[in-house]
Parts: structure tokens; C-alpha cells; sequence
């Protein structure tokens, strides 16, 4: 309920987001100035955007979230006695960025790529990480699931708290981290509903849930081809085999909204994609948007984000961010090219 | 040199052995120092074979015996060699002939219920002008067992020749097909597939001779090997002089899933006849590491993706069995073999 609660009803533009986040962390660690200026800030962005009705929808819904979470950190703006929904919606955010990656270094054998990636992606947000080649956007995405050959040397990453680097990357997809590849593989002999449903069941299985039953699975599946308009038939056929860069997209839209993740990192989706399935993917994608759904769009160039529109855009630039902002950014990139933007920070 | 004559005589020196070419990979002279006595009669039940269901007769050799014949030779016949002797040898010889216009389904099981056996099996097939014999061999030895199973087939014209191995390996195993190819528009398709694991062997030996004019084979061999396993395949097609517009194609790929697992092939076409269509094709590997990180990311665990993929590899084999029960066994046993739920 209060992930519906949109930065846009309240006003908040970039900087005084930031600041709402800072005291948030503050307020979340203890520190009762934090709590004190969260409330006077929100109290001034609320006056008059909130029905007592609301409110007190909005206090039942908090003190149900305070009672869930052990830390105790949604208490102290309940229990001073205003409960702003800016304050919740940053404590939220704060508290709960769904990918959390703290200073990340990774290399492939000797060779530094990552060199201190930190990044939130919060629930119900799209994050774009734009780059030139050879930034180590790829590496994010494979060090995030866990591919072997790249070596975590420093840094932690976390989806929804627990640490993504401690698990095989087959337990990564069972906590709901989906990567959708650049280039998906072809699988000859394991039909597309096959794979996918022995994913499913693995999937279920890793987090002690009951295995789906091949009724249900294929009623499922059926469904969601009909919305992607993919010929079942094509499912019955071995994985991505003769399908051209389109359709492997495609399945892989197909995939994401059959397993259902949490979290999706799409590796330089538009590559390989004219302009037709580029907007048909595109769709795809942003069904899957939700409150409750992060998402990580890798990509090198801009075109992919006038579909897919960012929350934030980061400029990941030898191994390290270096520029994060709106949605505008990726339109300056395209402007004026990575050589100025990544220049002016290093 | 055979093992058949070794068990009949008694005389090791029979073996073959390393120094002869077509057994170097798979040594028995060097292995079986002694002959274990003969199996015994066997006077109890026998269980139901792995084909057990799909056929109309059924003739059945336990320890080496005849226990059940049928003189069936059309339709479809189980043809079963039963171990259930620990320690023990046994020697069997059978003979069929699909007569001319006529068609069987051979499903053949070497069914290895005890320990440490050793097995020899020879068989002699004849089929005739115009007949058909698709032939599918399960072979589940146990894993100390030695066995050796001989088939020389003899085609007329117009005959066609399916056969499908499946094995899955013993201390020491050799599986070996001679055909004997007339042409005359006979077609032969000789496929097979390993699965090895522990220390098991198997040897999948073939020699097809085409002899005249218009002749096809299909050979489709696919191996996986794993732990300490060997695999050896031994392919060998002659085209002889005046056997013309032969079209024949070989392919063995494999996949060696561990450092001390091993696969020693030798494919051969030996070409006498000026204008033919022949070629063979060899590859030997491991499992794509990007298709298994690919799989895993779809959160299917290491082992899991492992067998699915390796069920896939070996499927190409599974789908040319023309008979559609045998074929589900056969599929069956696969994923059996691969530890696969598919």
C-alpha cells in the first residue's frame, strides 16, 4: 500500500529526495535528530496533500509494517505522532533498497574490472546503468549472479538483505534474481516449456514450495504466450534453436514473466533488435513494472529508454560509477557522448 | 581371438589383447587371469526384462542357457541374456533370420542380475531380400561384470538394418556389430549411445562393408563419460571396389564431464569405389559452460542442468528409434542412467 504512494503526489524532485533519504538512514540508525527532522520536513510537504482518512489508512498500514520489522526504525515517526507518509515512503526506501550493492570490486582472473560499484535499486523502481564499452557493465550482471571466472575481491551485495555473493547462482534465481541475457543460449533437445518448468519447479523447490502440476503449468503458459503473442508451438520446440535475436528476446520475456523474479537485470536488451521487436520487448518489460519489482537496464545506448523509461540513469565508466541522475542523463549521454561525462568525473 | 573361444577352451591365450589393433582399448587377456567357473542351471523365476510389456514372444538365455525360446521372427520379439550367477562365466550363441518381405523389432536386453559374470554373447543375423529389422540393444551389466556381445549381420537387397546401442558399461565391455552391406539399395542405420560413470568401460565397435552399388548407412554414435569412465568407439566403414554411389555417414560426439574420465575413438572410412557420397564427422567435448551458467541462472541447480543437457545431447539418438514403446524405454532409461526427473 505504501509503495503506491507515488514521489510525484508529493512533489519531491531529486535533491530534496536525497535529503528525505539521508535523514531516513539517520532516523533508521538511531539517531533521533534524524526521526525529529524527517518529521518537521514531511510535516511541511504534507500540509494540506492528505485527508485524515487517508492518514489514518495510512498509520494502520505503518503500524502493521512496524510490527513486521524487527529493527524498529518505522516506530519512531509512529510514535512521535506523524506519520507522513513522505516519511514513510523514505524510511521505505531507505530501509528496503531491494538491490544493495556496497562498494563491489570484482575481477576476471587477473584482470580489475569492477573497482567500487555502489548502487540502491529500490522495490517498485527502474534503475538504467549506461556505459561504454568496456565499463564492466557485463561484469555487473554476471558478478550480481554469480558466474564463475568472476572473482569477488571486495564489497557485498544484498537483494532484499541477504548477501547474493555467499549463494550459488542457481539459489540467486530462486531469491528472485532474473538476468535476462544479451545474448540468450540455444538449448537443442530441451523444448522452451521444459526448461522453463524445470526452472520453475527447482525454483519452488529451493524455497520450500510445492512444485507446480503440469496442468497448471501449462494453462500458465499458455496464457502468458497468448499475451506475448508467441506461437505455443514455438515453445515446443528446443530452447531459442534457429529463433532469430527477436524471438530469443522475446523468450526471454516470456521466461521472466513465467518464473516471476523479484529483481530483473536486462543485459543490453536492444541489442540485436530492430525497432519492431525492440518495442514489442520493450512492452514486455514494462508489464513486468510493479511496486513491488526492481529492475536493472544495462544498456549502451539511450534508444532502449525512451521504451523503457528509467527512474535513474548511472553512468558506470571503468569499473565505477561515475554520474547518476534523472532520466535526463541518458539524453545528455546521447548528446554530447560518454568521453565528456565520463572525462569530467574522472 | 575371442572371449568366446577362451570360455569354450579354456585356454587364456585365447584373449585378445592389447597388441591386437582392434582391441588395444579394451584389453581382456591383460584383465582376466583366470576363468571363473561355468555358470550354473537356473531353476527359479526370472524377473521381468526392461522391454517387458511390448513384445509378442520372447526367447530368454539365463546364465548362458536356453530358458524360453521362441522361433518368432517377425512382429516383435524380446531376445533377453539374463545373469544371475555371481562369479561366474557364461557363453551363449543364437541365430536369426528375418525372411524376405517380412519385419521384426528385435528388443534385446543383456541383463546383468549379479556380480562379477563373465559374458560372451554371439549372435548370427540374416535378413532377407526386401525385409526389415530394427534391433534395440540395453545393456546393463553390473559394474565388475565382463561382457562381450558379437552380432554379424547379413543383409540381402532391399534389406533394412536399424540397430540402436545403449549402454551403460562394465569392468570391461565390448559391443561389437559387423554388417555385411550388399547395396542393392539395403539401408543400414547403426546408432548408439554410452553413459558411463564410476570406472566402467564399453567399447562400441562397428565394421559395415558395403559390397555393391546403391548402398546407405546412417551411423549416429553419442557418448558420455564421466568420473573414471572410458568410452571407446571403433567405426569403421570399407567401401569396396565396384560398391558405387554408396552414400554412407558416420558421426560419434561425446562429452567428457571430468578430468579422469577419457574417450579413445577411430573413426575409419576406407574408400575403394570411385564415386561415392561418404563422411564422418568426430567431436569430442565438455557441456557449454555458458548454456549450464544459463540454466543455473534459470535457477536449475549444477547437476540438475548437467543431466538435462547431457538427457539432450543423447535425445538425437533416443529419437531414431522407429518403435514407439521401445523407444519411451529407451528414454526411460536415459534419464534413469542421468539421475534426470525429465
Amino acid at each position: 500500500m505504501i509503495a503506491l504512494v507515488s514521489d510525484a503526489q508529493f512533489g519531491l524532485d531529486d535533491e530534496q529526495y536525497a535529503y528525505a533519504r539521508q535523514l531516513a538512514y539517520e532516523a533508521a540508525n538511531g539517531a533521533w535528530a534524524g526521526t525529529a527532522a524527517i518529521i518537521k520536513a514531511s510535516a511541511s510537504y504534507l500540509e494540506g496533500a492528505m485527508s485524515l482518512t487517508d492518514q489514518r489508512a495510512l498509520l494502520t498500514e505503518l503500524l502493521r509494517l512496524a510490527a513486521e520489522d524487527h529493527s524498529h526504525a518505522w516506530e519512531a515517526p509512529i510514535l512521535t505522532g506523524y506519520p507522513s507518509a513522505f516519511a514513510a515512503k523514505a524510511l521505505e526506501r531507505s530501509m528496503r533498497p531491494m538491490l544493495k550493492i556496497q562498494n563491489l570490486h570484482a575481477r576476471v582472473e587477473d584482470k580489475p574490472i569492477l573497482k567500487g560499484v555502489t548502487l540502491d535499486v529500490p522495490a517498485g523502481e527502474v534503475h538504467a546503468i549506461m556505459g561504454p564499452n568496456g565499463a564492466g557493465k557485463s561484469t555487473l550482471s554476471y558478478v550480481l549472479t554469480g558466474r564463475d571466472g568472476y572473482e569477488v575481491t571486495e564489497g557485498a551485495a544484498t537483494l532484499n538483505g541477504e548477501d547474493l555473493l555467499a549463494l550459488e547462482p542457481n539459489e540467486r534465481a530462486a531469491k528472485g534474481l532474473f538476468l535476462s541475457f544479451q545474448y540468450p543460449l540455444e538449448i537443442p533437445g530441451v523444448p522452451a516449456l521444459t526448461f522453463i518448468r524445470t526452472a520453475l519447479n527447482a525454483q519452488r523447490r529451493a524455497r520450500g514450495e510445492d512444485e507446480i502440476a503440469a496442468p497448471a503449468f501449462l494453462k500458465l503458459a499458455k496464457e502468458k504466450a497468448a499475451s506475448l503473442k508467441i506461437d505455443f508451438e514455438m515453445l515446443k520446440r528446443g530452447l531459442n534453436v534457429g529463433f532469430s535475436g527477436g524471438e530469443k528476446k522475446r523468450m526471454e520475456i516470456f521466461q521472466m514473466s513465467m518464473l516471476s523474479p523479484k529483481f530483473l537485470i536486462l543485459d543490453e536488451t536492444d541489442s540485436g533488435l530492430d525497432i519492431d521487436a525492440l518495442k514489442i520487448v520493450s512492452e514486455g518489460v514494462n508489464a513486468l513494472r510493479s511496486p513491488e519489482r526492481g529492475m536493472l537496464v544495462i544498456t549502451h545506448y539511450q534508444r532502449l529508454l525512451d521504451h523503457i523509461k528509467p527512474d535513474k540513469v548511472h553512468v558506470l565508466a571503468a569499473g565505477r560509477i561515475v554520474a547518476s541522475g534523472g532520466p535526463e542523463l541518458a539524453l545528455q549521454l546521447e548528446a554530447e557522448g560518454y568521453d565528456r561525462i565520463v572525462g569530467a568525473a574522472a | 581371438m575371442t572371449l568366446s573361444t577362451a570360455l569354450k577352451t579354456g585356454d587364456l591365450s585365447a584373449l585378445p589383447s592389447r597388441r591386437d589393433e582392434d582391441w588395444r582399448w579394451t584389453d581382456l587377456r591383460g584383465l582376466l587371469k583366470v576363468l571363473p567357473p561355468v555358470a550354473p542351471a537356473h531353476d527359479g523365476d526370472v524377473p521381468a526384462g526392461p522391454f517387458a510389456g511390448l513384445a509378442d514372444a520372447e526367447t530368454v538365455f539365463v546364465n548362458g542357457r536356453r530358458a524360453g525360446v521362441s522361433d518368432a521372427a517377425s512382429g516383435v520379439v524380446a531376445l533377453r541374456f539374463v545373469a544371475l550367477a555371481d562369479k561366474a562365466s557364461q557363453g551363449a550363441s543364437h541365430a536369426l533370420v528375418v525372411k524376405p518381405g517380412e519385419s521384426l523389432v528385435l528388443l534385446e536386453s543383456h541383463e546383468g542380475r549379479a556380480g562379477g559374470y563373465v559374458s560372451d554373447v554371439a549372435l548370427d543375423i540374416a535378413v532377407g531380400e526386401g525385409a526389415s529389422l530394427e534391433r534395440i540393444v540395453l545393456v546393463d551389466d553390473e559394474a565388475e561384470a565382463i561382457n562381450v556381445v558379437t552380432a554379424e549381420v547379413a543383409l540381402a537387397p532391399g534389406a533394412k538394418f536399424a540397430q540402436t546401442v545403449l549402454t551403460s558399461g562394465a569392468r570391461r565391455q565390448r559391443i561389437e556389430t559387423r554388417v555385411r552391406h550388399p547395396g542393392a539399395h539395403a539401408e543400414v542405420r547403426l546408432d548408439g549411445a554410452y553413459l558411463l560413470d564410476a570406472q566402467r568401460h564399453a567399447d562400441l565397435t562397428s565394421v559395415v562393408t558395403h559390397g555393391g552399388l546403391d548402398g546407405v548407412t546412417s551411423q549416429l554414435t553419442k557418448g558420455m563419460v564421466t568420473d573414471q569412465a572410458r568410452g571407446v568407439f571403433q567405426g569403421r566403414i570399407v567401401v569396396e571396389k565396384g560398391a558405387d554411389q554408396t552414400d554412407a555417414r558416420m558421426g560419434h560426439h561425446a562429452l567428457i564431464l571430468s578430468d579422469k574420465a577419457e574417450i579413445d575413438a577411430k573413426p575409419e572410412l576406407l574408400i575403394f569405389a570411385d564415386d561415392v557420397s561418404c563422411a564422418h564427422g568426430n567431436t569430442i567435448g565438455a557441456l557449454d559452460d555458458e548454456v549450464l551458467f544459463y540454466a543455473e541462472q534459470r535457477g536449475i541447480p549444477e547437476g540438475d542442468a548437467k543431466a538435462m543437457l547431457t538427457v539432450a545431447f543423447v535425445g538425437e539418438v533416443i529419437e531414431r528409434i522407429e518403435h514407439e514403446g521401445a523407444r519411451a524405454v529407451a528414454a526411460a532409461w536415459v534419464a534413469r542412467k542421468l539421475g534426470s526427473e525429465a
